[in-house]
């Protein structure tokens, strides 16, 4: 009885001060929210994000051999840095991996770094379409130093070695058809290094005696000439302090405590 | 009057003039004077590069110095991975394998690519010196990888992806002249 009483005597109060305040927060999260969002900056998926960590140390569990490292780039783009020899059976796991199924193979590229011992690094780009998730497999290697090709498990690996091959000179063991694909036969040099010289190491011109084309080693009009290319701006001021892996997140590989 | 009034414009534009033509004149000669010391230095410092770059090194080798200075510092300790011989006994084989292989495609070769205005002998002994100007090579990895494009050469050559123009630029390089070796005609080119 008495509970009743007090309950009809609370509830319209509660009931009104419930709607205020619903109304109040309601406009508040309006206002607070509005200017947050920013169509042009790419949010981060936080749920996602845990996902691939896990799936990035799931990974590094199972090929403890091969994965060194595994890190986000960007806030949300895993990485697995892998040791060369392990690139056949890291893809084949991507691919073959019911909880992974990285079927899409986007892209594969070469990057330089003279001042490092293994100066080329080749990276891997998978796509899952059953996941729509992506995974980029990083990978390094010398002037000599082979690469297993990849093309047993993908077979659009071909050209995108063969690219690789033509722009840095990175050498693919059991490729079908290594041959140069986007500069001329008898190129000399491999255009993407950073020591491969601005005019090349050869010119072409047509020789009327010979009667066709014919390649000359090249010879600047200017020989001590020097181009500064540099613009005089600083291009990133405000990363004149960053070191040049503070973009990457290193993954702990130990599960987190719950 | 007008007349004479011009002329003695003119003369007293040239009497202002004359200091300029003075500071210009000097300045024609600064410039040759600097022309002809850069010419000087640009020679011998060709002459010193010209000898220095007589030999050719092989274009895996060139690397950038920090590069190489690294590779020669970590060598010592350095295990790699092999290419596909794992000693140079093996590394020697595939060199003889694929050079038997490349003499057995040369009448082909020959053949295909109109390379008739010589004897296939002739022919025979250039494929043959295309693999002996690496013979003071040593590192494994560096011979089996030539191997493996000259397996690619064979494959390019037998489907013709090759043109004949390229072949010959490749393997005589006739139109580009010998560097001179003695010192007159060094001089006489201009290098001394």
């Amino acid at each position: 009885m008495l509970g009743s009483v007090a309950r009809t005597a609370l509830l319209p109060r509660t009931a009104v001060r419930v709607a205020a305040f619903s109304t109040t927060q309601n406009c508040l999260a309006e206002k607070a929210e509005e200017p947050k969002k920013k169509p042009t900056i790419w949010k981060i998926d936080d749920k996602k994000r845990e996902r691939l960590a896990n799936f990035g140390r799931y990974a590094a569990e199972c090929l403890p051999k091969f994965v060194q490292q595994v890190q986000f780039a960007a806030g949300d783009e895993l990485e697995l840095l892998i040791h060369p020899s392990g690139v056949l059976p890291v893809l084949s796991f991507l691919k073959g991996n019911h909880s992974a199924q990285f079927t899409n193979l986007t892209f594969i590229c070469g990057v330089d770094v003279p001042t490092r011992k293994n100066r080329f690094e080749v990276v891997y780009s998978l796509y899952s379409v059953r996941f729509n998730a992506r995974i980029r497999i990083r990978t390094y290697t010398d002037e000599i130093a082979p690469l297993e090709s990849a093309t047993p498990v993908f077979h659009g690996a071909n050209w995108y070695e063969r690219e690789v091959y033509d722009m840095y000179g990175v050498w693919f063991n059991n490729h079908p058809d290594l041959r140069r694909i986007l500069t001329d036969y008898g190129f000399e040099g491999h255009p993407f290094r950073k020591d491969f010289p601005l005019t090349g190491y050869t010119e072409v011109r047509y020789d009327p005696e010979l009667k066709r084309v014919v390649y000359e080693p090249s010879e600047l009009a200017q020989e001590f000439r020097k181009f500064d290319l540099d613009t005089p701006w600083e291009s990133f001021p405000a990363f004149r302090n960053k070191s040049i892996t503070s973009g990457y997140e290193t993954i702990d590989l130990k599960a987190p405590e719950k | 009057m007008s007349a004479s009034g011009v002329v003695q414009r003119q003369l007293k534009d040239d009497w202002d003039n004359r200091e300029y033509e003075q500071i210009i004149s000097d300045n024609i000669k600064n410039i040759a004077n600097f022309l002809s010391s850069f010419e000087l230095s640009c020679r011998s410092k060709l002459a010193v590069f010209g000898s220095s770059s007589n030999q050719r090194r092989h274009p895996f080798l060139n690397m950038s110095s920090t590069a190489k200075i690294a590779k020669t510092t970590a060598n010592a300790v350095r295990t790699v991975a092999p290419v596909k011989s794992t000693n140079h006994k093996d590394a020697r084989l595939a060199v003889l394998q694929v050079y038997k292989e490349f003499q057995r495609l040369t009448p082909k070769f020959w053949w295909d690519f109109g390379l008739q205005d010589m004897p296939l002998g002739v022919f025979r002994a250039v494929i043959k010196k295309q693999f002996t100007k690496n013979a003071q090579l040593t590192d494994v990895r560096v011979i089996d990888r030539l191997v493996g494009e000259t397996h690619q050469h064979m494959y390019s050559i037998r489907y013709a992806f090759y043109n004949p123009d390229h072949v010959r630029n490749y393997l005589f390089a006739e139109n580009i002249e010998a560097k001179p070796k003695d010192f007159l005609s060094k001089f006489l080119n201009g290098k001394e």
